[in-house]
């Protein structure tokens, strides 16, 4: 425990709420996908860097015969094994966000959410 | 190392930032490329070289594509918006979360500290053991597919679902129809065709190139995954990218060999394949995914693992490039066949 702010967490934060202010405020389809990227990004961040300890290094065993049992010497490699496929996912996820917005734009005719509404309204 | 990490945060924040606030989509999609790329430098000095292979891949390489199909058909200039009730809800919403969220960071233990509770429980075990249980230098592989393959499974399984639901959503068409005849006859009426080939002899000469090229750095990847970062994941993204690359030339003979049915077949036919690499066991009464009862003679439990981990990532290999095709075709098709309001 700390009793005084860490700036990267602090970093981490405007991160984080940054993408929910974007994801929020911006009225363009594709620029909310932009923000729930950028937030979902602050996350893995901040799983990573929970697993990073100094002096220690990439989490592949370079000399299995004399590997002896001390692990302070890799960085913690359960949250890398999380965050790798919580990458990919992100990326399908986003496909499919992707081709939601494109239906509507064949339907409304626009990327614009306020348009889109008046447009639903008629 | 401090240092340079807060450096590096600060352009990732410049970033994020001009990304939300250009108006041109297309350069804000080029920026976010540049935030996945400076995301993945930021992860290698952190010591999670795999994460950031998959970041450089996936976030900076696959991703951009997506999002510039996309705009390739629609506008990419965002309306200019005043200050209006929609930034202060944002706002209302915004600070009290970061408020919560800082007073939340006051109880994380410090950056970098050798003593955590997310490393001092579980994760000795791995680092310590994971060589003699799995015979895999790379402990990140031998989490992500023999610790934990029953999530990686499911994870494979979202994926593929990812893809379909964008067929689905898209109602690309001629799938239905022909998804029966092109079991029984041999037509090709599903090849996908881009709007304007592209005439340009640099574009072709530079993609038929890279395209083999790529193909044999991501089985490179796939097969070398159990001693450097790699695996099934990345190999995957980079081997569906390479056949994205196909379509993008316009007489590429790959073309006319891809069809929308091919991969979605393919694609289910990985997580297919890997879980019978779970079934297998199970038919040995072991549990499901144990590959120490995989029937093989004159190998010992480790080595049996480190075969078992290698089958599932062919598996996931196969699955995630087939998923990325699919998105891929779906979003391409489907502006082909675009009918204004």
């Amino acid at each position: 425990m700390i009793n005084y702010l860490e700036p990267i967490y602090l970093i981490y934060i405007f991160l984080f709420v940054f993408g929910l202010c974007g994801m929020l405020a911006s009225r363009n389809l594709i620029r909310k996908i932009f923000a729930m990227s950028i937030m979902q990004t602050s996350v893995i961040l901040f799983f990573v860097s929970l697993a990073y300890k100094v002096k220690a290094t990439v989490p592949i065993i370079h000399d299995h015969l004399h590997h002896n049992n001390n692990s302070e010497l890799y960085v913690n490699p359960l949250p890398h094994a999380l965050m790798l496929t919580a990458i990919v996912v992100s990326v399908s996820t986003i496909g499919v966000a992707l081709s939601l917005v494109f239906s509507i734009y064949k339907t409304w005719d626009s990327l614009e959410e306020d348009t889109v509404l008046e447009r639903m309204m008629d | 190392m401090y240092s340079l990490i807060i450096i590096i945060l600060i352009f990732t924040c410049i970033y994020a930032v001009s990304s939300l606030f250009v108006r041109d989509l297309i350069s804000a999609i080029l920026i976010l490329s540049c935030y996945s790329f400076s995301l993945s430098l930021l992860w290698a000095i952190l010591g999670a070289v795999d994460v950031a292979f998959t970041e450089a891949v996936a976030g900076a390489g696959a991703l951009t594509i997506f999002m510039i199909v996309i705009l390739f058909h629609t506008y990419h200039t965002a309306r200019k918006h005043s200050f209006d009730r929609y930034k202060v809800f944002a706002f209302i919403i915004g600070i009290p979360i970061a408020m919560f969220l800082i007073w939340g960071s006051k109880y994380l233990p410090s950056f970098g500290s050798m003593h955590t509770p997310a490393s001092d429980y579980l994760s000795p075990y791995y680092i310590t053991q994971s060589y003699n249980d799995t015979h895999t230098p790379n402990i990140v592989t031998a989490i992500l597919a023999d610790y934990r393959s029953f999530d990686t499974l499911i994870e494979t399984v979202v994926i593929f679902t990812a893809g379909i639901a964008c067929l689905l959503i898209l109602k690309v068409t001629g799938l239905h129809s022909t998804l029966i005849t092109a079991l029984f006859t041999k037509t090709n009426k599903i090849s996908c065709t881009l709007v304007h080939p592209h005439k340009s002899i640099i574009v072709n000469t530079v993609t038929s190139i890279l395209i083999p090229l790529t193909m044999l750095y991501s089985l490179y990847i796939l097969f070398h995954g159990h001693y450097s970062p790699g695996g099934g994941f990345q190999a995957g993204i980079l081997f569906g990218s390479s056949i994205i690359l196909a379509f993008l030339e316009g007489t590429h003979p790959l073309r006319n060999k891809i069809t929308l049915f091919k991969m979605v077949v393919l694609g289910a036919l990985g997580v297919l394949l890997y879980a019978t690499f779970g079934l297998v066991s199970v038919l040995q009464n072991g549990n499901f995914l144990n590959y120490r009862f995989l029937l093989i003679p004159g190998m010992n439990d480790a080595q049996k693992h480190s075969l078992g981990i290698l089958g599932i990532e062919v598996g996931v290999f196969i699955a995630v490039s087939c998923t990325l095709v699919v998105i891929f075709l779906a979003l391409i098709r489907s502006q082909n066949e675009r009918k204004p309001l």
